[in-house]
């Protein structure tokens, strides 16, 4: 009964915060650390959709990033031509859950699309996000087609000066990015930050002109409105594909902020990495994109 | 009723040959039910995999035709209907008339020798011949283009808006990309005059068809009255009734030609071979002696002999020449093609495998392996990349030259060599720039290309030994011009490569276990 009520209040005031600030005007609140709501939400011990289901709870609920008659875009890792159970890609089951949540909220449409390393169509297919996503009624979009990425400059970037950037990512009312936490071979993790790789149309040009200052830079074209760590099943080793089973540990975990730095900051201690050794979080920390000091943060934790 | 009856089974047929070849029908069981009634493949199939219950067709079919004639040519086969449609269109539009097609007997024997040789043994040969894989290659290279074509502008407002997608086309001409608009231009030019030319000239399946059917116990025949109206001449498609009389070595069964007949004269009937007038198409000259006859027969004997033992022989003469091959391939071969010399020999280049690849990779050779490689498929690594989690190509080859495997089979399959420029002149971007990258390793789905520490950055190494040569890296890697730093070179011989299992060293896993680490 108690911790009802606690969470009842929780909701109002969260729901009045953001029916009064606004939920930009929120996010930068929470970043300075100055308001009562937490900036963060760490949830374990659960699937992940139930995860979600607690996490986005105590976080205010979905109305706070998610206005009547709003587009979303829900920006998932679907980049490899792999089952669920290799932890290649986002739970399936989480997409639908976030889809969900947003039209709960009033959304008018739910977008959901990557720009996949295999075949399209087969990691739409196999990761079974495709499936899922549209029974939730979200519009899964391809993300291989050139012509609908727009090209745009990035307003403080020094590498990645002008992108293609999907036409989607950047008309969408809110974005909320749902990456997947796993090893990566070069750019060490690949979470929050490492996910926009998905949005832009030459990946090849990340690779070839700085990785790290890319991915850092990738988040100065729009940050997302919600970041929501997949850590249930993490690849610890030979990732961002992963060679077999014996590369994923089962962490039941999922992180949920509104702070892209401060979520792979999380995440990467999830994975027991030295933040330190994941150049881009010091790049994107300088550029202002969040922050790496999280233990200044408030963060809620939720074991179920 | 027959017509009707034609007009659907041919439609019907013809698009799902179609769809087929197009490769919109991925399905094993699919292709080897379309497969079992075509004569050729399905006796390749048989001579690579053994028995198989769908072959029960083949030999319906072919067994068929002793009762009911050919059949399958004029209610099935997507190459006549092609030859049809053809004929039928100078009929309508430029009031062409029809011409009796040539038969060459022993020209026919030869080839029928031939294929039959051939595809019991280590050639393929018949594949420039058979009805099947000449349809494949006309609809791959002709009809894929042109549907795609066609739908390209409506692609990219289907492609923007929904779901679906529609592959466009990259038009890149080449010589085996003409080969098959040649055939289908020859197909179709010459049914405009002479319909169905290529039943009676070339096609072996359709030769040995023939002389079941003529050696079998159907016949045409007329009976009572017929006060020869020629209705049944006019109706027949190909041109071979005269009079009532119908050439066996011409007809396609079609049955149009009793169904003409205002009399019901003319009636397809059980009759012993030898109660058929088989000869009475090809009348004795004028003052022809019983001497004349005798001689002839004799003669006709030696040179069908003669035809058939030519016909026999060639494929081994043929596979001589595949000495001349190289000791590595020029070009990558499809995954379970092993070598070139076997895959050579059972390929008949229907182009099946080009159509039913999801990721485009699998491209049809010109002469880069000689005369032998002609039209087969290689892999083109500076197009795509064979996608690890597929073996749709060997699970779809008809003829076998793509050895089946299961997926787990066919993601250790070396079928080419990594090289990774690690040297001083090196493009590569972590050797070269000191800057991360790791694409190459990033995609590559065996560990074989891994990233180990230099320095404050990461750099690409080779453990070679699991590199199953599937191309993704080369695909991946940003660098695209000049000397590439990791490029995919052909196998002479394709082996089986290193588990990945031992590159996953186990993890730790205790679910649940632990708070959190801030």
């Amino acid at each position: 009964m108690q911790l009802s009520r606690r969470e009842f209040i929780k909701m109002g005031v969260g729901a009045g915060l953001a029916m009064t600030c606004g939920s930009f005007a929120e996010s930068l609140f929470a970043q300075e650390g100055k308001s009562s709501s937490p900036d963060m939400i760490a949830v374990r011990n659960g699937n992940p959709a139930q995860m979600f289901e607690s996490g986005i709870k105590e976080f205010g609920g979905m109305s706070r990033f998610v206005k009547s008659g709003q587009a979303v875009v829900v920006k998932p890792n679907i980049g490899w031509a792999k089952t669920p159970e290799f932890g290649a890609t986002t739970s399936p089951e989480l997409v639908a859950k976030i889809v969900e949540h947003c039209y709960k909220a009033g959304a008018k449409k739910v977008y959901v699309f990557d720009n996949t390393c295999n075949s399209w169509n087969d990691c739409y297919e196999k990761s079974g996000i495709a499936k899922a996503a549209k029974d939730a009624n979200a519009d899964v979009k391809p993300g291989n087609r050139e012509e609908n990425y727009k090209k745009m400059s990035v307003k403080g970037a020094t590498v990645l000066k002008d992108a293609m950037v999907h036409e989607l990512f950047t008309e969408a009312d809110v974005v909320i990015n749902v990456p997947i936490l796993k090893h990566h071979g070069s750019a060490q993790m690949t979470a929050a930050l490492k996910n926009y790789m998905g949005v832009v149309w030459d990946r090849r040009f990340f690779h070839s002109k700085g990785l790290h200052e890319c991915i850092a830079e990738s988040a100065l074209i729009r940050k997302a409105d919600l970041t929501i760590v997949d850590a249930y099943q993490v690849m610890k080793q030979n990732g961002p594909r992963g060679l077999t089973k014996a590369d994923i540990m089962l962490k039941q975990m999922q992180i949920i902020a509104t702070d892209m730095v401060a979520a792979d900051t999380a995440a990467a201690k999830i994975l027991e990495f030295d933040t330190s050794k994941i150049a881009y979080l010091k790049k994107a920390e300088d550029l202002k994109i969040g922050t790496m000091a999280i233990d200044k943060l408030t963060i809620n934790k939720i074991t179920l | 009723m027959l017509k009707t009856i034609r007009k659907i089974t041919g439609t019907i047929f013809f698009i799902f040959s179609l769809s087929v070849f197009l490769g919109y029908v991925s399905d094993r069981g699919a292709v080897s039910f379309f497969n079992s009634f075509n004569l050729f493949p399905a006796l390749s199939e048989f001579t690579s995999h053994g028995f198989d219950p769908v072959f029960v067709i083949t030999i319906i079919v072919a067994a068929s035709c002793l009762f009911v004639g050919r059949f399958y040519c004029s209610y099935l086969c997507p190459m006549g209907f092609l030859q049809d449609l053809a004929s039928i269109f100078g009929r309508l539009f430029f009031g062409i008339k029809k011409r009796r097609a040539a038969v060459y007997k022993y020209f026919r024997i030869f080839i029928a020798a031939l294929c039959v040789s051939s595809v019991l043994s280590e050639s393929t040969v018949w594949g420039w011949f058979d009805h099947f894989s000449n349809f494949g290659r006309i609809v791959n290279d002709f009809f894929r283009p042109a549907v795609y074509l066609a739908a390209s502008p409506f692609a990219s407002y289907l492609n923007r808006t929904s779901y679906f997608q529609i592959p466009e086309i990259e038009f890149s001409f080449s010589f085996d990309f003409c080969y098959g608009i040649f055939i289908f231009i020859l197909l179709v030019i010459s049914s405009l005059f002479v319909p169905r030319w290529f039943c009676a000239t070339l096609c072996p399946s359709g030769a040995i068809f023939s002389w079941l059917f003529k050696y079998g116990f159907a016949g045409l025949a007329k009976s009572g009255k017929c006060p020869s109206c020629q209705k049944c001449e006019n109706a027949c498609p190909v041109d071979c009734v005269t009079d009532g009389v119908v050439d066996y070595d011409l007809c396609v069964t079609c049955l149009e030609c009793t169904g003409a007949c205002p009399y019901g004269s003319l009636r397809l009937k059980f009759s012993m071979p030898a109660e058929k007038s088989i000869e009475a198409a090809a009348p004795l000259p004028a003052g022809a002696s019983e001497n004349t006859v005798l001689h002839n027969s004799r003669r006709d004997f030696l040179k069908t002999t003669c035809a058939a033992a030519a016909g026999l022989a060639m494929p081994g003469i043929a596979a001589k020449s595949f000495a001349s091959l190289p000791a590595v391939p020029a070009t990558i071969l499809p995954p379970g093609a092993i070598n070139m010399d076997r895959f050579f020999s059972d390929c008949s280049a229907c182009h099946l495998c080009v159509s039913a690849c999801p990721t485009g990779v699998i491209a049809v050779s010109g002469l880069e392996n000689g005369l032998a490689g002609l039209s087969k498929p290689r892999m083109d690594y500076a197009k795509s990349y064979c996608s690890y989690e597929c073996n749709r190509c060997m699970q779809i080859c008809p003829s076998g030259a793509l050895k089946r495997h299961s997926l787990q089979q066919k993601q250790l399959i070396k079928i080419g060599r990594v090289k990774l420029d690690t040297s001083s002149s090196t493009s590569c971007i972590p050797y070269k720039d000191k800057k991360d990258c790791g694409a190459c390793s990033e995609h590559c789905p065996t560990g074989a290309v891994h990233m180990v520490r230099k320095g404050d950055i990461f750099v690409p190494e080779l453990s070679w030994e699991y590199c199953i040569g599937c191309g993704i890296c080369e695909h991946a890697c940003p660098v695209k011009s000049g000397d590439r730093p990791i490029v995919v070179y052909p196998v002479a011989e394709q082996s089986v490569a290193k588990s990945p299992k031992r590159l996953s060293k186990p993890i730790e896993n205790k679910p649940g276990s632990g708070d959190f680490p801030f």
